[in-house]
């Protein structure tokens, strides 16, 4: 099962991209005020997410349709 | 009856009334699974004019795609992007559930995919009536259309039409697509007329007679591992065009599940590809 957290953009730097599903700091999606982002993660938490929340992935999808994430006008 | 043919070259297969001619069959094992969160795969494909692939004039663009998807909820789930960047604001085609935004004309589909289902698409632009059409599971009738008028305009506000273009499959302007896609396929001609050729029945053919100049068989011929999708397809003189895809972000080929005693007879291998 996939977990997802959410982390501050500040802590991109952070992130051991060994131990988590995102390729790497450039492919990372962010919140539209780009002050957040997320990483993902199958298995043992890795020690530099512990602490933090895990979402499932039906409750990530929920976050990410929100305003904070997506634009509800988004039509190219 | 139904006849198998050998790997004629696509003219023979164009020939046939109706497009009715029959592709040889495939083994499809995998496809590639996008969570809807922030995976996609991307390979470059160079939409530029005059460019390697396209014809000088936008009047005289030819093209098709052809896939199959798997929408993973009923909401409109992006597909693929034609653009320069990830999420662009201004792609040159944006194909997504239930809506096809192509060079500047935005269209609703009449019919969208069913949900949990493998569905086929094919999108073609034909340089003859300057029109763009989109079809749903092998119905010649159009599931949306656009006439662009054979103009292509550049500018910021109209689109991406760049050398430096690639295809972003399950990404697009507003978000990720939560999607399955296999046997992902671009011709540089219209490939309309074989439409039921292509389609098959609900069974992915053979499309090497047609030769795509891209084809993305999604873990098969990459024995179903790694982050790299390689190009089946063929450029004009019969090389490769090594337009290799990469998965990112944890976008995973579908290796399907192991049922531990399905039949009785021991454990099998279940993949899920459209079949």
């Amino acid at each position: 099962m996939r977990n997802y957290v959410i982390i501050d953009a500040s802590e991109v730097s952070s992130v051991d991209f060994n131990q988590v599903l995102e390729t790497s700091a450039d492919t990372l999606r962010y919140n539209l005020a780009g002050t957040k982002t997320f990483v993902k993660f199958e298995g043992d938490t890795p020690s530099f997410l512990e602490g933090k929340t895990a979402n499932t992935h039906s409750e990530m999808l929920e976050i990410l349709a929100g305003e904070e994430w997506t634009d509800p006008d988004a039509n190219p | 009856m139904t006849f198998i043919l050998p790997s004629f070259g696509a003219s023979a297969i164009s020939a046939v009334p109706g497009g009715g001619g029959v592709l040889p069959s495939i083994t499809n094992t995998y496809s590639v699974s996008f969570d809807g969160t922030n995976v996609y795969m991307n390979y470059a494909l160079d939409a530029d004019l005059g460019g390697a692939i396209m014809p000088s004039s936008y009047s005289d663009y030819d093209l098709t795609f052809s896939f199959w998807v798997k929408p993973l909820t009923s909401s409109d789930e992006n597909i693929f992007q034609w653009a320069g960047v990830l999420t662009s604001g201004v792609p040159f085609m944006l194909i997504s559930t239930q809506n096809s935004y192509v060079n500047r004309g935005f269209r609703s589909h009449s019919t969208n995919p069913t949900t949990n289902a493998w569905n086929h698409f094919l999108i073609s632009r034909t340089a003859s009536d300057n029109t763009w059409r989109v079809f749903l599971n092998g119905n010649s009738t159009p599931i949306a259309s656009h006439n662009d008028g054979g103009t292509y305009g550049n500018g910021s506000n109209n689109g991406d039409l760049s050398a430096a273009d690639k295809i972003w499959l399950a990404n697009g302007y507003g978000g990720y697509g939560n999607v399955m896609i296999d046997e992902f396929a671009f011709w540089n001609s219209d490939q309309s007329a074989n439409l039921t050729s292509i389609y098959n029945s609900g069974v992915p053919a053979d499309l090497s007679s047609l030769t795509p100049y891209s084809w993305h068989r999604m873990g098969d011929n990459d024995s179903g591992t790694g982050t790299t999708i390689t190009d089946q397809g063929e450029d004009s003189n019969g090389n490769p065009s090594g337009n290799d895809g990469t998965l990112m972000n944890g976008a995973s080929i579908y290796s399907g599940t192991l049922d531990p005693n399905p039949d009785g007879d021991g454990p099998d291998f279940s993949s899920d590809v459209p079949s």
